[in-house]
């Protein structure tokens, strides 16, 4: 085994749940394809686990109501703040939805934003990456 | 929270893969060593993500398996520090806070990162916050925290020693002083606007 680049992309929540949740259903079918010529195929006990955490945690967070469509929109709405991009994969991922999460998201928030442009954030965020429900129920 | 590491390999493939379509099988034994293991400096890898080159199958003499040298992605759990998340107390002692997330338990947020002015409570076995004079807020086992991610720390274990024939031989002289280093860990803090529980800032 070599470790050829260590970090070689950031991923967010939401395309790690879309990719677990594509494999799952590729296995899923091929399981059953094996199944049907009566060949079955057990798979990794690792694997499994793992992946039931996984999606348990996931599925619990913001991730699991998100869509490409919602990111990019929020992405294209957010561009001419400048955030770093660390700092726009964990809007992503924590979806924040008061002021103060988002300070602790934004390094020096206060001094590189005012209020309008950190409510401009908070807007972009309720109005793409929010899902109905949620928004229900807050 | 999650990374792309690209890795390259030699992996054996099994004669009883053959039936699979190469592909599959390659992904199947990538996961079979990979998934839920901790690669020192990388950190938690999940699961394949994608195959970027697969090369020729080779039959070494003696064995009916095919090597195939590969390079693919995995999807690796590895926050940078400074990343906000969001996990579960799972105890509480007077040396800090120990944190999980469902798929990785080895967060620890020591005494000197928490709040100023928190204080254990040996009564509760709780750590308590007091923002001011009148206020007092517990962090109890099980709720859900905020945290950031200060320090990240590898440790390099020996293979775990397994009898030949399946039969784990338990190392009886040996567990009892070892207190179980995690081969991955992470510090975290807990202090400042927006962290420690999740309830509180909504």
């Amino acid at each position: 085994m070599k470790v050829e680049k260590t970090r070689e992309a950031l991923l967010s929540n939401f395309e790690v749940l879309a990719h677990v949740r594509d494999q799952e259903r590729a296995r899923r079918m091929s399981q059953s394809a094996s199944a049907a010529s009566n060949q079955g195929t057990s798979h990794a006990e690792n694997l499994e686990t793992v992946i039931y955490e996984l999606k348990d945690y996931l599925n619990k967070s913001p991730a699991a109501s998100q869509s490409p469509e919602a990111i990019t929109l929020f992405l294209q709405k957010i561009n001419h703040l400048g955030l770093e991009k660390a700092e726009r994969l964990q809007l992503i991922n924590s979806v924040p939805t008061s002021i103060v999460s988002l300070y602790s998201l934004i390094e020096e928030c206060d001094q590189r934003y005012n209020e309008d442009q950190c409510e401009e954030i908070l807007d972009a965020i309720r109005t793409t990456l929010v899902s109905e429900e949620d928004a229900i129920a807050e | 929270m999650f990374i792309l590491t690209r890795f390259t390999d030699l992996i054996r493939l099994d004669p009883t893969s053959f039936k699979k379509p190469l592909n599959d099988a390659i992904v199947d034994e990538i996961n079979n060593c990979y998934a839920n293991k901790i690669i020192d400096g990388v950190g938690l890898c999940i699961c394949v993500y994608d195959l970027i080159t697969v090369g020729e199958g080779q039959v070494m003499s003696g064995d009916g398996a095919a090597f195939v040298k590969i390079t693919f992605r995995m999807v690796v759990f590895r926050p940078f520090v400074g990343e906000v998340l969001e996990g579960w107390i799972s105890s509480c002692t007077a040396e800090g806070i120990k944190v999980k997330m469902e798929f990785f338990d080895d967060i620890f947020i020591p005494a000197h990162l928490l709040f100023e002015n928190s204080q254990f409570v040996a009564r509760e076995q709780a750590w308590m916050w007091c923002p001011d004079e009148e206020q007092e807020l517990f962090l109890d086992t099980n709720e859900k925290i905020r945290f950031r991610i200060e320090q990240e720390k590898f440790q390099d274990l020996p293979p775990l020693k397994q009898g030949y024939a399946g039969s784990a031989a338990p190392n009886d002289e040996q567990d009892p002083e070892k207190p179980g280093v995690p081969p991955y860990s992470l510090i975290a803090s807990c202090q400042g606007e927006g962290m420690g529980l999740v309830s509180w800032w909504e």
